[in-house]
Formats: structure tokens, sequence, C-alpha cells
């Protein structure tokens, strides 16, 4: 349903021809986000597709596979966090701190990741994925502040989890980008832990619609502005778009990107969150931030993930693996 | 995306996976996707290893199941494996590594892939350039230029067009046509007009068997050397066909044996400063009179006068003359195969 409260859309960039013959059959799986659809799609990225094995997390043996409960913030429920680490052992290991993406909405600590399970088998890396609390029915802090919980017992457990507390990069696709960018400014601004590095992976930044990409799409690519409004409009509620809100919620709003960890920031060109990504990463490397920043030509939300195969996809995968390995070896 | 696609497990026994199988090639086609995004799809929806092979190009493809380009070493198919023709061509195969038991959609979506390959050849301006100038080239061997006619859709029997463009690359509208040799190449049914040669062209045509092709685009060109500019009076179309001795003289007669004949050699001097002077000569030594010659070059009677008296002046004979009229005929002749093409 395209929403009344916004001006029309404007110009969207062409679909990439791999890529796009697989929106018709995604819109027909994930129809729009809102009330009525959200029990079905987090039953969807919970559960997996019906018939479809899960993700063998152990990746045949190679990682071992813990979930701890470990305390949420003060005062709120313990939160779950999913260790995955090399079944051979870790000491002093790095480590991936993941906050998995699902529109603030859907999605659970496995979400997204098997993008992960190589860094463990082949670098050695502890991941941890932290179950934050989901909107609407825990809107913002919750969700940040569960991530920033599970970052600080992280940090503070490193020698039981065999990980270099001066290595933790944090990253997360999507609204897990987004909240990968809110804790690395609340672990600057509580002098929290120093992180290594943000991965923010077609994050989402921006609860206010002023770009002109959060406009361009209206029932078409994978994430529209009607399933982004819903989202931000969940975790917000009434304070969507207005001066309440804060930058570890809507990280676009911070004014003062400086002292932020080195950051590699990733989107598509025919993607909702586009203009907020390229403006994050002007206005860090403007902070004095090292940014690594990649707009994939005709790629839509998620592209890579949905549709690996194809040659975009295969260049966008491949880049920010690169990237990955090269952080984790630093 | 396998799973968006191929989803087997649903009520439906299948049937909303095929369709979804057939939608995503027809939509690959729509969206003009390479060869190589049809590979990747057929590799990700079997779940299994693609091989393509094109015996005429030499080209080969490999991609793993995960989509990745993989090593071309395997260039056929083993005798196990499911594999499909594309364009009913036995040297354009497509194929899956598959050994054991085969996927349930195994058959259709190779099936789609290949026919996709077919459809997208056609509609690939580039390839099909590539195949007329294999069927016109008489260096590439019989049973490739048989290919070539086969994935040009082209009958048994074909036109072969040879023409140059009034100016060449400016005002030309649609599809640009494919040139060989400075020249516009076309090769239709037989019989058809060329449609992408611009209007205003000088034209030579032949038709010939498909296969024939490099004779029949060197007889196209014979027929075009013999054309020329209306303002000349000179034909701007002719069929092969239709040459005769003209032919024979064409075909026997380069442009520097042409042009080195002394009567050739004063046109040319004295159509340097005047350009009518081949259109002149042509009306007076067709024309039984001079007012006739006139009425046809829509000049004053007079002024042909003027004009013919300056030709004969400098050629030294006339071309009115019933020595000067086979005389001038011949030389003028000579003059346009004298003219280089392109």
């Amino acid at each position: 349903m395209p929403t009344t409260s916004m001006p029309p859309t404007p110009i969207a960039p062409p679909f990439d021809a791999e890529l796009a013959p697989v929106l018709a059959p995604l819109r027909e799986m994930m129809p729009g986000f809102n009330a009525d659809t959200l029990p079905a799609m987090r039953r969807l990225t919970s559960d997996g597709i019906p018939g479809l094995p899960p993700v063998d997390l152990t990746a045949g043996g190679a990682i071992r596979v813990q979930e701890l409960t470990v305390p949420g913030p003060a005062g709120d429920p313990d939160i779950t966090l999913l260790v995955l680490s090399p079944a051979a052992g870790a000491t002093n290991a790095p480590c991936i701190y993941h906050t998995h993406g699902g529109g603030m909405i859907i999605g659970d600590r496995r979400t997204g990741i098997d993008l992960f399970l190589p860094h463990v088998v082949d670098s050695g890396a502890v991941v941890v994925s932290v179950e934050y609390r989901l909107a609407p029915e825990h809107p913002d802090p919750a969700p940040v502040e569960d991530c920033y919980a599970g970052l600080t017992w992280t940090a503070e457990h490193a020698d039981e989890l065999g990980i270099d507390p001066s290595r933790i990069l944090i990253s997360g696709a999507s609204a897990g980008g987004g909240l990968a960018a809110g804790v690395a400014l609340l672990a600057r601004d509580r002098g929290g832990p120093a992180l290594s590095h943000q991965v923010l992976i077609c994050p989402m930044l921006d609860d206010r619609f002023t770009t002109h990409s959060s406009r361009m799409h209206d029932g078409t690519g994978g994430w529209d502005r009607n399933d982004n409004e819903f989202g931000w409009t969940s975790l917000l509620g009434e304070r969507r778009g207005t001066d309440d809100v804060s930058p570890y919620a809507a990280p676009a709003r911070a004014t003062d990107l400086a002292g932020l960890p080195r950051t590699f920031l990733d989107v598509g060109s025919a993607e909702t969150f586009r203009d907020e990504v390229l403006d994050y990463a002007t206005r860090l490397s403007q902070a004095g931030v090292v940014v690594d920043l990649h707009m994939w030509g005709g790629g839509f939300h998620g592209f890579d993930m949905m549709v690996p195969q194809a040659a975009v996809s295969q260049a966008s995968l491949a880049t920010r693996d690169a990237f990955l390995r090269r952080a984790l070896a630093d | 995306m396998r799973d968006l696609i191929v989803r087997l497990d649903v009520i439906d026994d299948g049937a909303a996976s095929a369709l979804r199988v057939i939608a995503h090639f027809d939509s690959l086609v729509s969206t003009h996707a390479s060869v190589g995004a049809l590979l990747r799809a057929t590799a990700t929806l079997t779940g299994c290893a693609v091989g393509y092979q094109d015996v005429a190009t030499g080209r080969a493809r490999r991609i793993a199941e995960d989509g990745a380009e993989a090593s071309a070493e395997i260039r056929s198919p083993r005798d196990d494996w499911p594999v499909a023709q594309v364009d009913e061509d036995p040297d354009r195969l497509v194929w899956l590594e598959r050994s054991g038991p085969a996927g349930p959609l195994d058959d259709l979506i190779l099936e789609r892939c290949a026919q996709a390959l077919a459809r997208m050849q056609t509609a690939r301006a580039p390839l099909a350039a590539g195949e007329l100038r294999v069927l016109l080239d008489d260096e590439s061997p019989l049973d490739r230029r048989a290919v070539a006619a086969r994935r040009l859709h082209l009958p048994a029997t074909v036109t072969v067009h040879a023409a140059i463009a009034p100016d060449l690359g400016t005002g030309a509208s649609g599809p640009f046509p494919t040139v060989i040799d400075g020249l516009i190449a076309v090769v239709t049914a037989a019989g058809q007009d060329a449609s992408g040669i611009p209007a205003g062209s000088r034209v030579g045509t032949c038709e010939a068997a498909a296969a024939h092709g490099p004779q029949a685009w060197a007889n196209a060109r014979t027929a075009l050397r013999l054309t020329g500019i209306g303002g000349n009076l000179e034909p701007t179309r002719l069929r092969y066909e239709d040459l005769g001795a003209l032919a024979t003289v064409a075909q026997h007669m380069t442009e520097k044996a042409a042009a080195s004949d002394p009567d050739v050699m004063r046109i040319a001097a004295l159509a340097a400063d005047h350009p009518w002077v081949v259109g002149t000569m042509r009306a007076l030594a067709t024309q039984p009179s001079v007012r006739q010659a006139a009425a046809l070059l829509h000049l004053h009677h007079s002024t042909l006068q003027e004009r013919e008296a300056l030709v004969e002046r400098h050629l030294g004979w006339s071309p009115r003359s019933a020595a000067g009229r086979p005389r001038a005929i011949t030389a003028l002749l000579l003059w346009r195969l004298s003219q280089p093409l392109g």
C-alpha cells in the first residue's frame, strides 16, 4: 500500500539485468511488511524457508557452537549470545560481533550468520551474534541497548571467549548495519569497548525520508519505502522523523562522526538506503575516519544475499570478504 | 535464489516452481542478461555445475554450482550427463554435470536455458554482425557458414545486399547496419528489400544459396561498382542477375586499369572542375538530339550546347557523333569502374 504521507516517487536506476528477475518471486514470498504480515515474516526468517535444511553452523564440525545467556541492559531481561568459535579452540582470536538484520522487526541471532562461517574456519575468528529484542513490542532503545550490552559483556569476557579485546570488529546488514553503527557511537560516547572496524552492510541509518533514494521505491525493489516506514515506525513510534530521535537509533542523525572505527560500507545503487549510506560515508571521511565505500550498480537491497551467483553479487561478496579477511588479519 | 524459485516442498507438487523457472528465464531474456547470467542461473537453480560449448566460435564456459566461473577444461558433455542443443544446433550445447539422480526440474531448467540462449542470440546485434561476417567471408569453412546462416535464421536462398550510404553514419535511424570493408552488408531472404539501408544509398544485390555467401557478396559488390548517382544519369540500384556482359567487364577491370585509360583520365580531369561532365556526356551519347538531352538534364539547350563544346574541346572528339557515342558510353563505364568503393 502506498503511503499518503510521502511525496511522489522520484526516479530510480534500473536493476541489474541478472538481478531483476528475482524481484517478482521475492515479492511473492515476502509481500510488503505490515502488522498483518509481520507474524508470517518472522516465522519465515526464524524457521527458514519450509523444506530447506537449516544452515549447518558447525561447518561440518569445524566450528564450536555455544549459546550463552548474559545480562541485558540494567533493569532489562537477559540476552542470548550465539558464539561460534574454531572447534580447535581460540586464544587471542579476532572477534566479529554481529548484529543481525530484519528491519528492526524480524530475524534472530542466526539471521545472516552464514556470511561469517568461513572467517571462523579460515581466519580463526570468534563470531558473537546477539539476540536483541525486536520492535514494535520492544521499541527504541531496547534493540540498540541490548546490542550494546552484548558487546560490553563480550569485551569484558574476552579471555573466557578466547578473543583479543583489542580486535573486536562489529558488523551487521540492513537494520543490523544501523544497529552496528549505533553501537559504535554508543561505545565511543560511553567510553565502552574499543572497536577495530565497523562493517556496515547496506545499513539502515535514517528514519527521516528526506533523501531521494529513501522515496524512490514504492512497491518495487527488496525493501521499499513502505517497508522502511513500517520498520522505523515500529522502532520509534510517534517519534519517527521528529527531533526526538537519538543518533544511536538512527545513526544518520549523528552530527559528530569523529573517533569512530575504520569503516566499511556497501550498498546497491537501486536501493532505499543508497543516499544515507553515501552521506554517512562522506561525513565519516570528513570527520577523519578511514572509509571503504562500495556502491554496486543496479543492486537492490540485499541483492548479494538473494542472488549470490550474479556477477555483481560475486564482486560484492568477494570485495566484502577480502576486507573482512584483511581486517581479521590485522 | 534457488530457495525462492524452486520450492518443491510446497503443496502444488512443483507446478508453481516450474512456472517460476520459466518466468525466470523469460525475464533474463527480456532484461538482456548475458550468456553468463543464463548459465549461472542454470547452475544455481539445478544446484549443479553447468557446461556450455560452441564449436563454431570455440567458446566454452563452465560454471560451478554456486555460480562461480570454473575452468573450462571439460569441453564436451559426458554420455550420462543431461544435455540440450541450442537452436537445434548440434555444435552448440549446454549441459549439466549431473551423474547421480536427476533433480526434479533438471530437464525443464536445461531446456529453458537452451531456449533462452537461442533467443538471446537473435536479440543481440553484435553477435548477428559477427555471424554475418562469417557468412560472407570466403575464408570461413563451408560448415561454419551453414551454422551462421542457421543462427541468422536465414532460408536456403538469400539476397546479399552491398550498399554505400550517401553519408554513412549520419541520419541513420533504426538498427545500425553491419559494415564490412567500408560497405553496408545486409542479407535477407531471397528477393526481399533490405531494411536498415539508408534511403539514397547505392545498392548492389545478388541472389544465392545461403552457403554461397562469399560469392554472392563478391557479386553484389560487382553490381555496386556499376551503380552511380542519379545526377549522373547512372542507376543507383543494380541486380547482379541483370548485369550480363557488364559483369564480365567489371570483374576483369580493376579500378587501377580503368583509371589508366586515356579517355577516362581526360574525363576525370574535366570532372574535377566540372562535376556535370559525366551526366552531360551520358545524355549526349544516349539521346537522339541535343534538345532531348537538355530536357533529360533539365537544362536550356543553349547551356547544353556550351557544355558540349567544352567537352569536345577537351576530349578531341564528340560524344554525340556516330563514332563518339559507343566510345563515350564505354569510357563512362570505365570511369565508373575506376571509382573506388566506400
